[in-house]
């Protein structure tokens, strides 16, 4: 097709495509701390916590979509219904909940954002990134093709994608982070529990660690950066079949097999207490004093 | 020295942590005695699979409550699988099994119960060398394959209301996780009894099958 015609088709098709979609604007009351739920297959939802007890829609529905609005205070549910293939109807939604609410979203083609909202979140997308950011109390997300940032999260949180980054920043509380393919970074906040797994994904530590607190990763080739204060009480267990090992808060790491080249590491810091296992099969661990 | 005697010492020596005298005494009762070696390699094989255990031994959390609720809304299948408590990791292998059976099938809540394979499927009658030596872990590798194989099956069916962008990227992150699967073989064959190495196996099969599960889990909302 010439340029021109590219042109004029986009001029003649961009109306009809706008007048096909459905704008939406609606309103229910809901209690402060109820329960919404959210389903939008296809393009994006934003969920923002607010001080009122009403729950808010706002955006566009695509054609061949029909919003769903119903609930009864404790319970909300929100979802776009579609006839035939919901991958095909691209819709937007905005929505307010009460900041004390608990959300839970689902979507396929869809990016997910929630921002201040204070009891739990979850949401899960096939194909695009979720973000979340505010002291939720309990935060698990889930993307298979997308990134993953969690902010400021407290309590248990579950960050996990497949093809993307996972990034953790000033959260606090019990942390899982997994992904296949894409950086894992948990940076600032201070944790109990954190266990770490990614297969090829690079992945850095820099957080800290509670008394007791149990730290756990776990890579197959990709390679781990752990940076601790100089001053953390910890025993350490530290091995990698193949990959080197650089620790600066204690002894040099040793070669384990004499037939493999496995090497490991354990050792202990100030006087104990929180425990921290690092493995890797090919990827190099590097454990280093914090700035 | 006695056999109630070593019975005291016995984990210590399995430990390593039995030094000296005691140490000789022991090892010399060993080779007299075939009920106290036994009982030795008992507790060195007991020990060495709870070691190579996965550090989470319960199966992927979200996917049992999301399927039977997408599936059949309330159904006892639901009441089944919430009363469910996971055991074991090869118990947690066959459920996955159970349920890609399911998907594989088409059939109703009652066949998922079962944990019926489907028998037509050559692609899970194979069952593939796991490179594991541990007889527990090389079981519970070759379920999470199985179930791999039939949830893949599942997805296949799914091709028409897939995008095929979609599948691709699922295709490729599994192409990574395999390749990942085919390096910790590798290192296996060196170092077979590293319970670190069998750990990462089975951990890395259990990626794969989670990845699996939840793009098959959330496709069936479309």
């Amino acid at each position: 097709m010439k340029p021109a015609a590219v042109v004029l088709a986009t001029v003649l098709l961009a109306p009809v495509s706008l007048a096909a979609q459905t704008t939406v604007d609606q309103k229910r009351p809901a209690a402060p701390d109820g329960a919404v739920s959210i389903e939008n297959m296809a393009g994006s939802v934003k969920v923002t916590g607010w001080d009122k007890a009403e729950v808010q829609v706002r955006g566009t529905v695509g054609e061949g979509g029909e919003l769903s609005f119903e609930g009864s205070g404790r319970r909300t549910h929100i979802e776009i219904e579609a006839d035939h293939n919901p991958m095909g109807i691209k819709s937007d939604l905005e929505v307010f909940v009460p900041a004390g609410s608990s959300v839970d979203i689902e979507g396929f083609q869809a990016t997910i954002s929630v921002t201040g909202v204070l009891g739990s979140v979850t949401a899960e997308t096939v194909n695009g990134s979720i973000t979340q950011a505010g002291a939720a109390k309990h935060v698990e997300l889930q993307s298979v093709n997308g990134d993953v940032e969690v902010s400021k999260a407290t309590g248990r949180i579950k960050a996990e994608t497949v093809n993307g980054s996972v990034v953790v920043r000033d959260a606090s509380g019990d942390l899982e982070a997994s992904t296949v393919h894409g950086k894992l970074h948990v940076i600032g906040g201070s944790y109990d529990r954190a266990e770490i797994e990614s297969v090829a994904g690079t992945v850095r530590f820099e957080a800290a660690l509670t008394s007791r607190a149990s730290l756990s990763i776990e890579t197959v080739s990709a390679p781990v950066e752990l940076l601790l204060p100089a001053t953390v009480s910890a025993e350490f267990q530290v091995s990698s079949f193949s990959g080197r090992i650089n620790n600066e808060l204690g002894p040099a790491a040793e070669k384990r097999g004499k037939w493999t080249p496995q090497t490991e590491l354990g050792f202990t810091t100030g006087s104990g207490g929180a425990r921290i296992t690092l493995e890797t099969l090919s990827g190099a661990i590097d454990i280093r004093k914090r700035p | 020295m006695t056999c109630h005697e070593l019975d005291l010492l016995l984990d210590d020596w399995v430990d390593g942590a039995l030094t000296g005298a005691k140490a000789r005494e022991l090892e010399l009762h060993l080779a007299g005695c075939a009920p106290c070696r036994d009982r030795e390699r008992q507790l060195r094989q007991l020990l060495a699979h709870a070691a190579a255990l996965p550090r989470s031994m319960a199966p992927p959390r979200d996917l049992w409550p999301g399927i039977a609720e997408r599936i059949e809304r309330g159904s006892a299948w639901s009441a089944f699988l919430a009363s469910w408590q996971p055991v074991a990791l090869a118990a947690a292998a066959a459920l996955v099994i159970g349920l890609a059976a399911f998907l594989w099938n088409g059939s109703g809540p009652a066949a998922v119960r079962t944990l019926a394979m489907p028998s037509a499927s050559p692609q899970l009658r194979a069952v593939t060398n796991t490179g594991i030596a541990d007889p527990v872990l090389a079981a519970a590798a070759r379920d999470y394959e199985q179930a791999a194989g039939a949830l893949l099956e599942a997805l296949q069916r799914r091709r028409a209301v897939l995008p095929a962008e979609d599948l691709a990227r699922v295709e490729a992150n599994l192409e990574v996780i395999d390749r990942a699967l085919e390096e910790v073989r590798q290192a296996l064959v060196k170092d077979p009894a590293s319970p670190e190495l069998n750990r990462m196996l089975v951990a890395t099969h259990r990626k794969k099958v989670d990845v699996l599960r939840r793009v098959v889990r959330l496709s069936t909302a479309l």
